[in-house]
C-alpha cells in the first residue's frame, strides 16, 4: 500500500496536464490531432456502451446470445481504437482529451 | 488581458501564497465573507502555453499554501475570466453557496484511495469470446468493490463520509475525514492487506471537492 501526502503528488481535482492531453492542430500535427479527438469520442462512447452492457447483464434483461454480440462488438471496438491509436503513435492514455476547466474526457 | 482564478476561501482562512503560476502575484477579490484568488495576466496564452505541467504544478503548490490554512474550493487549472470586475460579479452571484460550503466544510479534508489491478494488461487480455470479454470487465469491476469496503472497514469511523467513481479496471475512493484524523487514517490503513495482483495508492490530503455540491456553483 502507498501512502502518499498531497505536497508530493498532483492534485486529484487537476485534469491531465502536459502536451499528451491536448489536441496539437499545428499544420505538422494536425492529422494526429484529429485522431487524438475523434479516438477520444470513440472511446467515450465505446466505455458508456460497455457500462451499459453490463448493467443489463447483471440485470438479466440480455439473452446469452445478445451478451455473447454485445461483448465481441466491445472488445473488438477496443481493439480497433487501440490499433488506429498506436497508427497515429498514440498511446490509449492520450485519448483522455483535456478538457481545461471542464476536467479530462474520460474519467481517470 | 485575462486573470487566472486559483480558488475559493473563507477571509477568516485565508494564507495569501507567495506567489502563484509563472512567479506573478496573487492578488485577492473579496465579497462578504468568501476570497477569491487569482493572479492577473498579459493574455490566455500566457497561461496554457508550454510548459504546461509545469505550470500546473505552480499552481498546484500555489492551492497547497492556500490549503494549509483552511478549507478551500479550488478552481480547475486553467480557469480564466476577462478581469476582476467579472470575478466580482460572479462573486456577487455566488458568494452566499461558497460561504455556506466553506463552513460546512472548515475542518474537513479529503482522502484518496485508487485501488487498480497492478498487471495492466489483465482488463486487455485476449478474450476468446464476447461474453467472457463483458464477464471478465464485469468480474474486475466487483472485486475492486469488494476490496473498496474493506478499505472503508479498515478506516472505521475516521471517515465521516465516503463517495466513489469507477472507472475501466480503477476505482477511485474518496473519504471525508477531519483535517486532525489524516494521521490517524494513514495509520489504519497502513496496516490494510493488499490482494495480490491489486494495488492501493492512498494520497492527501485534499480539498474536498467530491462532497462539494458544485452542480449548484
Amino acid at each position: 500500500m502507498k501512502i502518499q501526502d498531497s505536497a508530493h503528488s498532483e492534485s486529484p481535482s487537476s485534469p491531465p496536464v502536459g502536451p499528451g492531453g491536448r489536441i496539437d492542430c499545428s499544420p505538422e500535427n494536425i492529422e494526429q490531432g484529429l485522431a487524438k479527438l475523434v479516438l477520444g469520442l470513440i472511446e467515450l462512447l465505446r466505455q458508456l456502451l460497455e457500462r451499459q452492457a453490463i448493467r443489463r447483464m447483471q440485470g438479466g434483461s440480455l439473452t446469452d446470445a445478445q451478451v455473447e454480440e454485445m461483448g465481441e462488438s466491445l472488445m473488438k471496438l477496443e481493439a480497433k481504437v487501440h490499433e488506429l491509436a498506436e497508427h497515429f503513435g498514440l498511446t490509449p492514455a492520450d485519448l483522455n482529451l483535456d478538457l481545461g476547466p471542464l476536467g479530462s474526457l474520460l474519467e481517470k | 488581458m485575462s486573470i487566472l482564478l486559483y480558488c475559493v476561501v473563507l477571509k477568516s482562512g485565508l494564507r495569501q501564497p507567495s506567489s502563484g503560476v509563472a512567479g506573478l502575484p496573487v492578488s485577492c477579490s473579496e465579497c462578504n465573507d468568501v476570497v477569491a484568488l487569482f493572479s492577473k495576466g498579459a493574455s490566455a496564452e500566457a497561461w496554457t502555453g508550454a510548459p504546461l505541467r509545469e505550470s500546473a504544478q505552480e499552481f498546484h503548490r500555489a492551492l497547497q499554501q492556500v490549503f494549509t490554512g483552511g478549507a478551500i474550493i479550488p478552481f480547475r487549472f486553467p480557469t480564466l475570466m476577462k478581469d476582476e470586475e467579472e470575478l466580482w460579479a460572479y462573486l456577487q452571484e455566488n458568494s452566499a453557496l461558497y460561504s455556506s460550503s466553506l463552513q460546512r466544510f472548515e475542518s474537513s479534508v479529503q482522502m484518496e484511495a485508487v485501488i487498480s489491478y497492478s498487471d495492466l494488461t489483465s482488463g486487455t487480455a485476449v478474450k476468446t469470446s464476447g461474453t467472457e470479454y463483458l464477464r471478465s470487465r464485469q468480474k474486475h469491476s466487483e472485486e475492486l468493490h469488494v476490496i473498496a469496503n474493506k478499505l472503508r472497514d479498515c478506516a472505521g469511523d475516521v471517515a465521516r463520509d465516503w463517495r466513489e467513481r469507477s472507472v475501466q479496471n480503477t476505482l477511485r475512493l474518496f473519504a471525508l475525514l477531519d483535517r486532525n484524523s489524516v494521521s490517524e487514517f494513514k495509520d489504519r490503513l497502513r496496516g490494510f492487506g493488499v490482494p495480490a495482483g491489486l494495488t492501493v495508492r492512498v494520497t492527501g490530503p485534499w480539498p474536498v471537492t467530491e462532497f462539494l455540491e458544485l452542480n449548484k456553483i
